[in-house]
C-alpha cells in the first residue's frame, strides 16, 4: 500500500467510513496543509476498490453537480485490516525511535 | 463536462479523454458543485483558478492511472482498443522499471515540443490565420510614395483617388492620436482615431453592440464615439447599455453609439472612433500636407493588377498637374495583412527555424537514448529472442515503449507551450501586431501530438527497429552494442552537434548585435533621465501667454523636487513623440525650387542641452536670455545640417530660414546628431532645436534628469504635476533608457529565445556525446583492461577517448559551421551592424562548442585511464 494510498484511507475513516472524494480531498488539505488534486484523490480510491479494501455507490444526481452522480466510497472490513496492520507494524517498527528535528511526540 | 454555457477549456476535453469513464461523475462533478461553493466564498476570479488548477493538476495522475490500471470487465469495450491500452500499459511498466532513462527522454522531448508548439502557436495566430475581417485579403492600404512608402496622404490626393481608383468598393481616410479622456473625473490618456463614414464599411466590420456612424453623420460634425470592446470592459464594465452613455474626450463630450466586436484594432492599439474632419484646421485640404491614411477594398472581381493601371495613370496626371507638390508621386498599395503583420514576420520565421532545430536536435538525442537503451539490453532481447520470442514481439515492445514516451512527452511539452505562450504575450513589446490574439489552442495540442509522435518514429522508433536486424549476432558479442548501432549512434552525435553550433552560430550573432545595440551613441547620455509627457487638448488655453505660463508652473514645481537635478521643456520626447519635419532655406546659398531640405524641429527651453548631456561642439548652447528674447531668433543645428548645408566649420553665425516669408534664424551653436526615433533604424537626420519663448504655441513635455534610478520618481512627479494641474494626465511617465529599448525590444526578445534555445540544444549535444562516450568505454571495459595489464600508459587511454571525442566533435561541427554559414543571412533585418559570417562570432562558438565537447569526454576518459585492468577482465 503505498503512502497516499495510506492516507486516503486514514482520511476515509476520519469521515466515518463513508465520503466521496472532494470531503476526502478537503479533510487532507486541513490535516496536511496541502491541497491535492480531486483527480489524484479518485484514482486512487479506484485503485483502493481494485484492491477490494473500499467498496462504492453511486448517489443521486444534483442541479449543483450540473446533472452528475456523488461516488461515496465506504472504508470495507479488509481496508480496516490492512489498516490496523500497517499502523501496528509501523508503530513497532518506531518504538523507542525519534525522529531527529521531528516534533515532540510525532512519528 | 464543465457549467452550464461556458464549452469546456482544452485541460477540461484532455481530462475527459484520459480519465476512466466511470470516475467522470464524480470528478467533473466533484470540480462543478466546489467551483459553486468557492464562487460563493471567495468569488468567481478565486473560483476559476482553483478549478484550473485542480483540472490541470488531476491530468497526470489520470494519465498514469488509464495507463496502469486495467478497464473494468463489465464495461463494454473493443478488443482492438483493449489491445493497444494493454500495449500502452507494457509500455509505461517498462518505463517505470528505468526511471532515469524515462525522466530524461520525456524531458527531452518535452523541451523539443514544448519550444515547437509554442512558436507554431505563435505563427498560427500571428502570420497563419487571416485577419478578423470579411475577406480581408481584399482590403490594401494607399501610399502616395510608392509601394515601401509612408503611407501617408494628402486630402485632396485622396479624394483624387477616392473618384478615379474604380477597382476599390470603397475607400476610407483615417487618421489617429492621442486624447484625454475623463474617468471618473481623472484624465487618462488614450489613442483615438479620427474616421470617415465610409471606414467601417470598408473593413467589413460590424458593431458588436449599437450601430457606427455613416457619412452623413461625420459630415454634420456628430459628437458620438464607437468604442472598442477593451474600452468597453474597463469603462462600462462590459455592460449591455453601453449605447447611449457619455464620454469626455479632450474635454467634449459624446455619445456612444457603438461598441466594436474583441479584435485587432485599426490603427493598432486604439480604442475609440470618432468621425473625422477634413477642414479644420485649415491645413488640412492643402495637397502638399500629407496626415492621413487611407485603406481600399478591392471590388470581388477586380484585381490588383488593375488597381495598379488605374493608379499609374492617376498618378501621372497629379505629377503634371500639381508638379510643386506631388513631383515625386506613386501611388502604391501594400495588402492589410502585410502592413500588420509584416513587421514581425521575419522575427517568427527566424524563432520557427530555432524551435524547429530544438525540436530535431530532441528527437535525435532521444533516439540515442532509445539506441542505448536497446544496445544496453541487448543480450537479455537476444536470449528472449533464443527462446523463442519473435521479432514481431520485441519490435512491438520497441514500438510501445516509443508510443509511451511520446504521450507523455506530449503532454509535459504541450503544458511547456501554454507557460512559454503565455509568457511570450506578457513580456512581448507593447503594440506588437496581433498579440492579444495569441492563445493556445486545440490546433496547438493537435501539433504538439503530431510533432511528438513524429519526432519518437523517426528519432528512436525506425532506427530503433531498422537496428533489430543485429540482434542474431549480438549473443556472441558480449554486452556491447553491435558495430552498426554504434555507429548510428555516433551518426546521431553528429547530428545534434551540427544542429546545436547552427543555432548557436545565429544566436551568437543576435547576441553580439544586441551588444552593438546597447552601445549605439545615442548624441546624448539617456542613463538618468526622466521623461515625463504632458499632453493638453486644443483650445485648452486661451492665449499662448496663459499656455507658457502653464507649463513653466509645472515645470518649476517639478525642478524643485529633490532628486531631480534639471528640468527642461521640449516639444517633443525622444521615442515617444516624433519631431515634426520642415523644410528649409539657407538665404545666403538658396536651393533649386522645389529642393528644399527637410529637418527636425524642436522647440526647448535652455537646460535641455544640460539635462540629456548633449555636448556642443562649436559655438553655444541656449541662454536663459535666448529664451525671453523676442525677434533675434537664434538656432542651434545638429553635426549633419552644419556639414551638408552649411559647410561646417563656418556654420555658427549663418542663416536658416524655415517660412520663406519668415525672418531667417541665427545659428548659434551646433550639436551631435541625436538618434530620437529608434536605436536601430535611423540614419543622421539634419536636426534644429529653437527656444521656447512665452510666446510660443507649442504644446510642451518636461525632460528631467535625476540623480538616482529615475523609474522611483515616477509617482512623485505624478503627484507634484497634479498639485498645480490637476486635471492633467502624465504619460508617457519613464525612464529614457526605457523607452530607447522598447524600440528594440522586439530583437531583444528574439535574441533571448534563440540564446535559450541554443543553450538547450547544446547541452542535449552534449549529454549526447557523453552518452555515446560513456558507452562506448563500457563496452570496451575489457579490451582496455587488457591494454592497461599489458603495460599502456594511462594518458593514452585516456587520449584514446578523448580523441573519438574529438573525431564526432570536429564531424558535427564541420557539418554545422557550413549551416551556418548557407544559413545565417536568413536573419537578415534581426542583424544589427553585425556580418551574418562574422569571424569573431563564429570563432567563439566553435570554441563554445570544443569545450563542451572536451567536457562531456572528461569523465569517460577519466574512467577509462582509471579502469583496474584484472577486474575489467573479470567482468565478462
Amino acid at each position: 500500500m503505498g503512502d497516499f494510498e495510506q492516507l486516503v484511507l486514514v482520511a476515509l475513516m476520519r469521515l466515518d467510513g463513508e465520503a466521496y472524494g472532494m470531503q476526502v480531498q478537503r479533510e487532507l488539505a486541513e490535516r496536511l496543509g496541502r491541497t491535492v488534486a480531486v483527480g489524484a484523490v479518485y484514482t486512487t480510491l479506484d485503485r483502493l476498490e481494485r484492491k477490494g479494501l473500499v467498496a462504492s455507490r453511486m448517489g443521486e444526481p444534483t442541479p449543483e453537480r450540473g446533472g452528475r452522480r456523488r461516488k461515496h466510497y465506504r472504508l470495507g472490513p479488509a481496508g480496516k485490516r490492512a489498516l490496523a496492520t500497517s499502523r501496528h507494524e509501523l508503530d513497532r517498527m518506531w518504538d523507542g525511535l525519534t525522529v531527529p528535528g521531528a516534533p515532540e511526540g510525532g512519528q | 463536462v464543465t457549467r452550464q454555457g461556458a464549452s469546456p477549456t482544452i485541460a477540461e476535453r484532455l481530462l475527459a479523454l484520459l480519465l476512466a469513464e466511470d470516475l467522470h461523475d464524480a470528478v467533473f462533478g466533484d470540480l462543478a458543485e466546489e467551483r459553486l461553493r468557492r464562487e460563493a466564498a471567495h468569488g468567481e476570479a478565486a473560483a476559476r483558478r482553483w478549478h484550473r488548477s485542480q483540472v490541470c493538476r488531476s491530468l497526470l495522475p489520470a494519465l498514469f492511472h488509464r495507463l496502469t490500471t486495467r478497464p473494468r470487465r463489465h464495461r463494454a469495450m473493443h478488443t482492438i482498443v483493449e489491445a493497444r491500452l494493454q500495449d500502452a500499459r507494457f509500455g509505461v511498466r517498462s518505463l517505470r522499471r528505468s526511471p532515469g532513462f524515462s525522466l530524461a527522454a520525456v524531458g527531452v522531448l518535452a523541451l523539443g515540443i514544448g519550444a515547437a508548439t509554442a512558436v507554431f502557436t505563435v505563427v498560427e495566430d500571428v502570420l497563419l490565420r487571416p485577419l478578423p475581417y470579411p475577406a480581408a485579403e481584399r482590403i490594401h492600404f494607399l501610399s502616395q510614395d510608392g509601394d515601401d512608402g509612408s503611407y501617408w496622404l494628402s486630402e485632396p490626393n485622396f479624394r483624387d483617388m477616392q473618384t478615379t481608383l474604380g477597382s476599390f468598393e470603397q475607400l476610407s481616410a483615417f487618421t489617429w492620436g492621442g486624447s484625454n479622456l475623463l474617468v471618473d473625473g481623472r484624465p487618462e490618456r488614450i489613442s483615438v482615431a479620427e474616421v470617415d463614414g465610409e471606414f467601417f464599411g470598408t473593413l467589413g466590420l460590424t458593431p458588436a453592440l449599437g450601430r457606427t456612424f455613416d457619412e452623413q453623420e461625420r459630415r454634420a460634425g456628430a459628437s458620438v464615439v464607437v468604442i472598442g470592446h477593451g474600452l468597453w470592459q474597463r469603462l462600462l464594465a462590459g455592460s449591455a447599455d453601453a449605447v447611449g452613455k457619455q464620454l469626455v474626450l479632450d474635454g467634449k463630450p459624446r455619445e456612444v453609439i457603438g461598441v466594436l466586436p474583441r479584435g485587432p484594432a485599426l490603427p493598432a492599439s486604439v480604442e475609440a472612433w470618432i468621425p473625422i474632419s477634413f477642414e479644420s484646421p485649415e491645413w488640412r485640404l492643402e495637397r502638399g500636407l500629407s496626415w492621413m491614411m487611407a485603406i481600399g477594398r478591392l471590388r470581388p472581381d477586380a484585381t490588383l493588377d488593375a488597381a495598379r493601371a488605374e493608379a499609374g495613370a492617376l498618378a501621372r496626371r497629379l505629377r503634371a498637374d500639381y508638379p510643386e507638390v506631388d513631383a515625386q508621386l506613386e501611388i502604391g498599395f501594400v495588402s492589410l495583412t502585410e502592413k500588420t503583420v509584416g513587421e514581425v514576420e521575419t522575427d517568427l520565421w527566424v524563432l520557427s527555424g530555432a524551435a524547429f532545430l530544438v525540436l530535431l536536435v530532441a528527437a535525435v538525442n532521444v533516439g540515442g537514448l532509445l539506441l542505448a537503451r536497446a544496445a544496453g539490453r541487448r543480450r537479455e532481447v537476444a536470449v528472449r529472442g533464443a527462446l523463442g520470442a519473435s521479432r514481431r514481439r520485441l519490435a512491438a515492445q520497441l514500438v510501445t515503449e516509443g508510443a509511451a514516451l511520446a504521450v507523455f512527452g506530449v503532454v509535459v511539452g504541450f503544458g511547456m507551450a501554454v507557460v512559454l505562450v503565455r509568457w511570450l504575450v506578457a513580456v512581448a513589446p507593447e503594440g506588437t501586431a496581433r498579440i492579444a490574439e495569441i492563445a493556445v489552442g486545440p490546433t496547438s495540442l493537435l501539433f504538439a501530438a503530431t510533432v511528438g509522435g513524429l519526432a519518437v518514429l523517426l528519432g528512436g522508433t525506425v532506427p530503433g527497429l531498422a537496428s533489430l536486424g543485429g540482434m542474431a549476432q549480438a549473443l556472441s558479442s558480449g554486452r556491447g552494442g553491435s558495430p552498426s548501432s554504434t555507429r548510428l549512434r555516433s551518426t546521431l552525435v553528429v547530428v545534434q552537434t551540427a544542429l546545436a553550433l547552427t543555432l548557436l552560430g545565429g544566436a551568437g550573432l543576435l547576441t553580439k548585435s544586441a551588444w552593438r545595440l546597447q552601445h549605439v551613441d545615442l548624441g546624448y547620455t539617456a542613463d538618468g533621465v526622466l521623461v515625463a509627457g504632458l499632453p493638453v487638448a486644443d483650445g485648452t488655453f486661451a492665449s499662448p501667454a496663459e499656455r507658457h505660463e502653464y507649463f513653466r508652473r509645472i515645470r518649476d514645481r517639478v525642478a524643485a523636487l529633490p532628486g531631480v537635478t534639471g528640468a527642461a521643456l521640449t516639444s517633443s520626447l525622444p521615442f515617444a513623440d516624433s519631431a515634426p519635419v520642415f523644410t528649409f532655406d539657407v538665404p545666403d546659398r538658396p536651393f533649386e525650387a522645389g529642393k528644399r531640405p527637410p529637418a527636425r524641429y524642436h522647440v526647448v527651453a535652455p537646460e535641455l542641452f544640460d539635462v540629456l548631456g548633449m555636448p556642443v561642439i562649436r559655438g553655444r548652447h541656449f541662454t536663459p536670455e535666448d529664451a525671453q528674447r523676442e525677434g533675434l531668433p537664434v538656432i542651434v543645428v545638429s553635426e549633419a545640417l552644419a556639414s551638408r548645408y552649411l559647410g561646417g566649420e563656418s556654420a555658427v553665425g549663418a542663416h536658416i530660414r524655415f517660412g520663406v516669408d519668415d525672418e531667417p534664424f541665427t545659428v548659434v551653436g551646433v550639436v551631435r546628431d541625436v538618434r530620437e526615433d529608434s536605436v536601430d533604424r535611423e540614419a543622421p537626420f539634419p536636426q534644429v532645436w529653437v527656444p521656447v519663448t512665452p510666446t510660443s504655441e507649442w504644446g510642451l513635455s518636461l525632460l528631467l534628469r535625476t540623480d538616482g534610478d529615475p523609474a522611483m520618481l515616477a509617482e512623485t512627479v505624478r503627484r507634484a504635476v497634479q498639485e498645480v494641474a490637476p486635471s492633467q494626465p502624465v504619460t508617457p511617465l519613464r525612464p529614457l533608457a526605457e523607452l530607447a529599448g522598447d524600440t528594440v525590444a522586439r530583437r531583444t526578445l528574439v535574441q533571448a529565445l534563440l540564446v535559450a534555445f541554443s543553450l538547450a540544444t547544446l547541452a542535449l549535444a552534449g549529454v549526447g556525446l557523453y552518452g555515446v562516450l560513456a558507452f562506448s568505454v563500457a563496452a570496451r571495459r575489457r579490451e582496455i583492461g587488457v591494454r592497461l595489464a599489458l603495460g599502456a600508459e594511462p594518458h593514452r587511454i585516456r587520449a584514446a577517448v578523448s580523441r573519438q571525442a574529438l573525431r564526432l566533435a570536429a564531424t558535427g561541427l564541420a557539418l554545422g559551421l557550413s549551416l551556418t554559414l548557407a544559413s545565417s543571412h536568413l536573419l537578415g533585418d534581426l542583424l544589427f551592424e553585425v556580418e551574418p559570417r562574422d569571424p569573431g562570432v563564429l570563432v567563439i562558438v566553435t570554441g563554445t562548442l570544443l569545450a563542451v565537447a572536451a567536457l562531456a569526454a572528461w569523465r569517460p576518459a577519466r574512467q577509462a585511464s582509471r579502469l583496474a585492468p584484472l577486474e575489467a577482465i573479470r567482468t565478462e
